[in-house]
């Protein structure tokens, strides 16, 4: 079953880390071949600005996501059985 | 995918001083086109750039968020708090400590002095029939690092074991469960290395600057918050452990175990008080049995750059010692988990380089012989020598180097000075000269020759000295204006003036055309054209007049003919008839 990764692209997750976010899962979904697996979409602002910045993953909202903790949680999210 | 290195330079800021470049122990900075940037091969994470940064352009990575989303996650975390945490938050009770640290969501929190002591107690019994020979210890990353990559000959005396964190770690995964997270809490940068390197151990790493930013975000005040008596360090309180993070503090928990006496105990703190004590030693020249603790910041621990070097170095030293609970011996005791780690050398990669290349690379910097080389430190290298290595290896950039820039500079001043075809003068707040040009001391006369002579480019004369309208010259200083006149009489001479701002209020200059031949030519011209227009008219006079003269006299003799000649009145109607 297709994975999803929903990351939001409103102006304050974007200036937040979500520019750069993005471009970090592109490479981790690259480097690791599931880009077929995985379906990646953004989306416009959801009003929770102040968790910011904001990524869905599947059933799963993360919030307050740093590139570093977003290393953490696709590693954790996709590679945890390897 | 792997997290970033954990010392990195925002661009952005970097003020290309070089700064970091002068206090890398090891030169791992690499600075591309006026940008420094961290080599994660060569780093051995002390952290000095991070400190010396004048602007904070050197970033310590954040691993803050990463630590939210552990506590978020299914498993437990629990915090292994480095013991300089004493002399960190100053006067802190630990209760109050651990009841912040559970307020962000930690399950528990350990000491590493708890690992510390395991550390103690396997050297101890390592240490016993330990007869001839050097032991370095393991517990500082950075040295681990500095050792293996630069000083790849100790590697063997590096001793066998887990630092004291990945040995706490495994303590407390073996008390609280394999899925037990452990976040370390310290001082240390290199530890964000480690918890890389050992991340089935340490999930983490962090400073306790960024713990203060997570306190301060969660509106937790230490001081003041609620504790109860199930505040406690887990799974128990550590007792000499705590000693580590001061210079002589692991020798001290060693020596409290028996038998370990006939040891030479060595304690040296700071990177370059080691490289004292090794560089040029040959292990084996080490006859007595030597164990070497060493830590790479001055002092100790307690120093560390994520600290915030708030108290005096004795002060520091003093509250860990206040708050140390040392037993008077310890009996010897097996570690109750596995601690063996090889540390192997990995010598930082360097490709060795020719003379030839590296004259080459001294030339880049004007260098040409031997005298040239003036070993000044400015780029951050202590000689020119490994400067040309460091620009041969693409490190350096020869910008950098601050005695060619300069003499760069001077050459090209001087050149245009000598060939612009106009006076130059460049003078400070004073009206002094700094410098000028030779045809400024032919504009000024003989005098101004004499003392070019002695002293080229007059530097230190008085300007008023040489030129009379040097208070053109106080007006541009004050009005921070440039000026310009297009003609001033100067003793019989014109010039074409132009006073420009170097500094603005501080060093003015000045250019000096000599405008005489060419005014004076523009004179000329322009007197020559009068005299042209003055002689066409003349000639038109004259013209005229002759003219006038000429159609007067030619009018009387015509009218003279014309009456001779006139008919009598008939005459003209017999013409008009038969026309």
């Amino acid at each position: 079953m297709k994975r999803k990764i929903v990351i939001c692209m409103g102006s304050s997750c974007f200036a937040r880390g979500n520019e750069e976010n993005l471009r970090v899962i592109e490479d981790f979904l690259k480097s690791n071949n599931l880009q077929a697996d995985v379906l990646l979409s953004g989306r416009c602002c959801a009003g929770l600005c102040a968790e910011g910045p904001n990524l869905i993953i599947d059933e799963t909202t993360y919030s307050h996501v740093s590139k570093e903790a977003l290393i953490d949680i696709l590693n954790r999210e996709f590679l945890a059985n390897k | 995918m792997n997290q970033g290195y954990p010392v990195f330079t925002a661009d952005a800021e970097c003020q290309d001083c070089f700064k970091c470049v002068r206090r890398c122990p090891v030169k791992a900075i690499k600075v591309e086109d006026g940008h420094a940037s961290v080599m994660p091969e060569l780093c051995i994470a002390c952290g000095g750039c991070v400190e010396v940064c004048p602007v904070h352009a050197k970033k310590i990575r954040d691993d803050m968020t990463r630590a939210r989303q552990l506590i978020l996650g299914p498993d437990p975390v629990y915090v292994s708090l480095a013991p300089s945490w004493v002399s960190e938050f100053k006067g802190l009770p630990a209760k109050n400590m651990i009841a912040s640290l559970k307020k962000l969501g930690f399950a528990g929190v350990g000491e590493t002095a708890i690992g510390a002591q395991a550390v103690s107690d396997a050297l101890a019994l390592e240490l016993k029939d330990f007869k001839s020979g050097l032991k370095i210890s393991s517990a500082c990353p950075v040295v681990d690092d500095f050792i293996c990559k630069y000083m790849p000959e100790f590697a063997p005396c590096i001793t066998k074991v887990l630092s004291p964190a990945l040995t706490h770690a495994k303590i407390l995964k073996k008390e609280f469960g394999e899925n037990a997270k452990v976040v370390f809490i310290g001082p240390c940068i290199a530890k964000k290395n480690e918890s890389d390197r050992h991340g089935d151990l340490i999930s983490l790493a962090m400073l306790f600057s960024r713990l203060r930013q997570w306190f301060r975000s969660m509106q937790i005040d230490p001081w003041r918050v609620e504790t109860t008596d199930a505040d406690a360090f887990v799974p128990q309180t550590a007792r000499e452990g705590t000693l580590y993070p001061i210079e002589g503090g692991m020798n001290d928990t060693i020596k409290l175990h028996p038998g370990c006496g006939h040891v030479k105990y060595v304690a040296v703190t700071g990177l370059d008080s080691l490289r004292l004590t090794l560089e040029g030693l040959h292990p084996r020249d080490v006859r007595e049995p030597v164990f070497l603790e060493t830590l790479a910041c001055q002092g100790g621990c307690v120093h560390g750059p994520g600290t915030e070097h708030g108290a005096p170095g004795l002060m520091e030293r003093l509250r860990i010692l206040r708050m140390a609970d040392v037993p008077e011996t310890v009996s010897d005791r097996e570690p109750e988990v596995a601690l063996d780690l090889d540390y192997q050398e990995t010598p930082a990669p360097g490709k060795d380089v020719s003379l030839h290349e590296i004259r080459q690379a001294l030339l880049r910097v004007g260098k040409k012989d031997k005298e040239d080389e003036l070993n000044c430190g400015g780029c951050g290298y202590n000689t020119c020598l490994n400067f040309a290595k460091a620009l041969i290896a693409g490190k350096a950039e020869p910008n950098m180097c601050v005695s060619y820039m300069r003499k760069l500079a001077q050459k090209k001043s001087n050149a245009i000075l000598r060939c612009i075809p106009a006076a130059v003068v460049i003078v400070d707040q004073s009206l002094t000269l700094i410098e000028s040009n030779h045809r400024f001391a032919e504009l000024c006369g003989e005098s101004a020759l004499d003392v070019w002579n002695v002293l080229p480019g007059m530097a230190g004369a008085a300007l008023d000295t040489f030129i009379s309208f040097s208070d053109l010259f106080r007006e541009v200083l004050t009005t921070k204006e440039e000026l310009s006149r297009d003609t001033i009489h100067v003793n019989g001479r014109l010039l074409s003036l132009y006073i420009f701002n170097i500094d603005p209020g501080q060093v003015v200059g000045a250019m000096m055309f000599d405008v005489t031949r060419t005014e004076f030519r523009r004179e000329e011209i322009a007197a020559q054209a009068r005299e042209v227009i003055r002689k066409n008219l003349a000639t038109v006079q004259d013209i005229a007049c002759k003219l006038g003269e000429h159609m007067a006299d030619t009018e009387i003799l015509l009218r003279s003919i014309a009456e001779n000649y006139a008919d009598s009145p008939g005459d003209d109607e017999f013409r008009k008839k038969y026309k």
